[in-house]
């Protein structure tokens, strides 16, 4: 009997170990999306390089951790916490930034300079949340973060709410990330909505070429500007135009090479387990998660709105008339908002060819997005 | 699962139901920097345009030739060289046989480049010399 009673409170001890005693109905219903992020990753295809590390993360960072044990992402000194401080001290989006330098050719954007007005257009979908969030009762700084959804870019969103909001770290990036899979969704309709057949139809001349020397000064001469007029931006605007050096002067090829493939993929790896991993049901499903969503979304409609119509203005003045679709490629989810461009406008005429043309708002989309990123955070970092 | 939505807005206090209220807009941190925010982008961004605009000149400069921006522009619309006239010339003497002479060639600008060359086109068959 004794030997019974002995096996017994070992067994209520050993579920005491396990996870299912502090499973929450929260845990559940978040490794269910974790489980659904995988599911739409490998089945479906939705940007499966970041969905998979995110939605693996999502179920790793939702097992309850057992009593006394140091885990977890929000645990001190964890492995994951340590992991994790890449994200939360903003150091990783910088880093992804570096590499999409180094993939980013700027030519089309050096051919036809008045494209990237069209990046600039979009961000007011970034300071047009941010009032949005504020009349909602979010504080100025939590504002920010949350408008930054709409520069589209999520490495900036990640970099911006660790400086300004990091305890909406979590939300804030499945936001963005998620909005950013689901352009070819949200974008369209208001494409349609606000431009006409035969604005649709309008032919962009084909660009120049320009020449290596072009390239190389560009990104050099573009961080001074950008670094001095928005020194907030100093850390992404760097090291994207870092990265764009490295692959344009041709003599690092290597190092160009790695930051494009290797290092990006590495960082891309940690950045997307760890934000995953941070969506632990306590953190993350609050009244507020819901507030970022759909703020998140009004954010995007208002980014391509805005470069929309901001095509359609430049139109009065000038005489050899741009797509107005390409100002939704303002927004900067590179590439897949210049390639929304590129659908619609061959819906409409099968032999017009906008995707090159739409890559320049979307590269100057990522500036523009990095310039409101750093002004947010000078302005609203506490001093 | 309910007292924990309860923590997490006790812990970011005034949030909870998203009172609406226009009051924070104006304050510093509301419409002013949004405005200021705003106008930082497009003062760096049209910074961008200026200098990618000049950035041929410059080359040009680097480069050390004298005229920038115009061997660029000629170059297209440039009068028909000798060779491209002899061309013309024989594809006009395979279409409409001997005997058919090139008078005058010109640059056409896009917008002749359809309607007006039909239309020429049209005018030369209709007299075709035989």
């Amino acid at each position: 009997m004794g030997a019974l009673e002995y096996l017994g409170t070992k067994a209520s001890q050993l579920i005491q170990t396990t996870a299912f005693t502090g499973l929450t109905f929260g845990n559940a219903a978040m490794i269910a999306i974790g489980l659904l992020f995988v599911y739409l990753a490998i089945a479906k295809h939705y940007e499966p390089l970041l969905l998979v590390p995110i939605g693996f993360g999502v179920i790793v960072g939702n097992i309850p951790p057992a009593a006394g044990m140091s885990v977890g992402v929000y645990d001190k000194y964890s492995v994951l916490w340590y992991l994790y401080q890449g994200v939360s001290q903003g150091v990783f989006p910088p880093l992804i930034f570096l590499g999409i330098g180094a993939m980013t050719d700027f030519s089309t954007m050096l051919s036809n300079p008045k494209l990237v007005l069209l990046g600039a257009a979009a961000q007011v979908g970034v300071f047009l949340t941010f009032l949005g969030a504020l009349t909602l009762g979010f504080t100025p700084q939590q504002a920010g973060a949350i408008g930054i959804i709409g520069g589209a870019d999520g490495p900036t969103a990640i970099f911006l709410s660790s400086k300004l909001a990091p305890t909406l770290l979590g939300a804030i990036a499945i936001a963005a990330y998620s909005y950013m899979a689901l352009v070819p969704v949200i974008q369209p309709p208001i494409m349609y909505l606000l431009t006409s057949k035969k604005e649709r139809l309008i032919r962009m001349k084909t660009p120049r070429q320009v020449s290596r020397r072009e390239r190389i000064i560009f990104p050099i001469a573009a961080f001074l500007i950008c670094g001095l007029l928005a020194p907030g931006a100093i850390v992404l605007i760097g090291m994207l135009f870092f990265g764009n050096l490295l692959k344009e002067c041709t003599v690092a090829e290597r190092l160009a090479n790695t930051a494009r493939t290797a290092m990006i993929d590495v960082v891309t790896i940690l950045l997307g387990f760890c934000v995953g991993a941070s969506t632990s049901a306590d953190h993350f499903l609050t009244p507020q998660s819901i507030g970022i969503f759909a703020l998140g979304a009004a954010s995007f409609a208002v980014a391509t709105a805005g470069g929309i119509l901001f095509a359609k203005f430049m139109n009065l003045f000038l005489r050899e008339k741009i797509n107005p679709l390409l100002g939704a490629a303002g927004v900067s989810a590179v590439p897949d908002s210049a390639r929304v461009v590129h659908m619609v406008g061959q819906k409409e005429d099968p032999t017009n060819f906008l995707l090159m043309h739409a890559m320049a708002p979307n590269v100057a989309g990522v500036i523009g997005s990095a310039i409101a990123a750093g002004v947010l955070w000078s302005q609203l970092a506490d001093k | 699962m309910i007292h924990l939505l309860a923590a997490a807005a006790a812990e970011t206090a005034e949030t909870e139901g998203f009172s609406f209220s226009l009051e924070p807009l104006w304050h510093d941190q509301g419409l002013p920097l949004a405005i200021m925010g705003m106008v930082v982008v497009f003062c760096a961004l049209i910074t961008v345009v200026i200098f990618i605009s000049n950035l041929p000149r410059l080359m040009a400069l680097i480069e050390g030739k004298p005229a920038p921006a115009k061997p660029a522009k000629p170059a297209a619309p440039a009068e028909d060289p000798d060779e491209m006239i002899a061309v013309i010339a024989a594809a006009v003497e395979a279409a409409l046989g001997p005997g058919a002479r090139v008078i005058h060639t010109q640059q056409l600008t896009p917008r002749e480049l359809s309607w007006a060359q039909q239309g020429r086109f049209e005018h030369q068959t209709s007299h075709k010399p035989r």
